[in-house]
C-alpha cells in the first residue's frame, strides 16, 4: 500500500516544532493584526517564554472554525509521509494530558510534535500549568 | 525447602555497572536491549529537566533519562573523560534511554552478594535501590528500574 503524502505546516517554536495539517489551516498572518480569538502555542505547550522565540516577529495561524494559534516567526510548508505520524511513546503519555499534542511525527533527524487542532479550538483547553 | 532456596541463592544474575556524576549503578543486564551512542535530541517541551528530549534510534523516537538529574547526583562529579552512552531500558510498558557518562563493565553475582539497600547516598538514590553490591573499593547500587521509570514518567 503507497505512503501517501501529507501537507503540513511546519512551526520551529521555542526550541521545539510543531506540525500542524494545511488542510486544518484556513489562514496565515502577522500577529500583531490577527483579530479574533487567540491562543499561544508557547503557554498551551510550555514552550518557555517568550524568550525562546527570539526577537523576530511572530505569526499567526488561523484554523478551522475561526481560533488563531500565535506560533514562532517561521512557518514551513513540507510533504511528510502518513509513516511519518505515529504515538507518543507511553513513557510521556502525561504530556499528551497536559498539552494538546495529536501525534509524534518523525522528520529529518529529529522529531516534532503535531498539534491536536480540536483541542486548541475547544473553550476547555488550558494554559501550560 | 532449605536445598531450593540455596540453589536461588546461587542461581547467578548479570549486572550492567555504570557511572552517573560519579556513582556507579548498576541494573539487571536483561533489562537492556542494547547500548547506543548519545547523538542529536529532539527537545520536548514542558517536561522536567530530567528529560532532556528524545533521541532517534533507527527512526523510532526514545525519550532520555538523565539520572543525574533525576536522583540529584552532583553534575561537578561528572568526570570530563567521560564517554555518553544510552542504556535501552525495556521494563513494560516503557522503553527508555538512560543516559550514562561511561559503561564499567558486566558483572555475574549471586543472590546472597547483594546487600540492602543501606549506605548509598543521596537518599532519593536509596529510594530506587533494590540492593547495593560491594565491589572491595566501592559499593554499586543496582537499581529498581521498573519502580524508577514509573516514577520519572514524564
Amino acid at each position: 500500500m503507497p505512503d501517501e503524502d501529507v501537507s503540513v505546516l511546519l512551526l520551529p517554536c521555542g526550541g521545539t516544532t510543531l506540525v500542524v495539517q494545511a488542510s486544518w489551516v484556513e489562514a496565515i498572518d502577522e500577529l500583531t493584526i490577527v483579530d479574533g480569538e487567540l491562543r499561544d502555542a508557547v503557554a498551551l505547550f510550555g514552550l518557555g517564554g517568550e524568550a525562546a522565540l527570539g526577537s523576530r516577529s511572530r505569526r499567526a495561524i488561523r484554523l478551522l472554525g475561526g481560533v488563531w494559534l500565535a506560533v514562532g516567526h517561521e512557518v514551513l510548508l513540507r510533504a511528510l509521509p502518513a509513516s511519518a505520524f505515529g504515538p507518543v511513546p507511553a513513557w510521556l503519555g502525561g504530556l499528551v494530558d497536559r498539552a494538546p499534542i495529536a501525534a509524534l511525527v518523525r522528520v529529518d533527524d529529529g522529531f516534532a510534535f503535531e498539534v491536536d487542532v480540536a483541542r486548541v479550538a475547544s473553550e476547555d483547553v488550558h494554559a501550560w500549568a | 525447602m532449605r536445598g531450593e532456596t540455596s540453589t536461588a541463592s546461587r542461581a547467578t544474575v548479570h549486572l550492567l555497572r555504570f557511572r552517573v556524576s560519579g556513582a556507579e549503578l548498576a541494573v539487571v543486564a536483561r533489562e537492556i536491549e542494547e547500548i547506543v551512542e548519545l547523538s542529536v535530541t529532539t527537545s520536548v517541551p514542558g517536561v522536567s529537566p530530567h528529560v532532556p528530549g528524545l533521541l532517534a534510534v533507527r527512526g523510532e523516537p526514545l525519550p532520555l533519562l538523565d539520572l543525574a538529574a533525576f536522583l540529584g547526583l552532583p553534575a561537578e562529579a561528572r568526570a570530563e573523560d567521560r564517554d555518553p552512552r544510552v542504556l535501552v531500558a525495556r521494563v513494560l510498558p516503557f522503553r527508555v534511554g538512560v543516559l550514562a557518562d561511561s559503561i564499567t563493565g558486566i558483572t555475574g553475582v549471586t543472590e546472597d552478594q547483594l546487600a540492602p539497600p543501606t549506605i548509598l547516598r543521596p537518599e532519593l538514590l536509596r529510594q530506587f535501590a533494590r540492593a547495593e553490591l560491594d565491589m572491595g573499593d566501592r559499593v554499586v547500587a543496582l537499581l529498581d528500574l521498573g519502580r524508577l521509570l514509573e516514577a520519572a514518567r514524564a
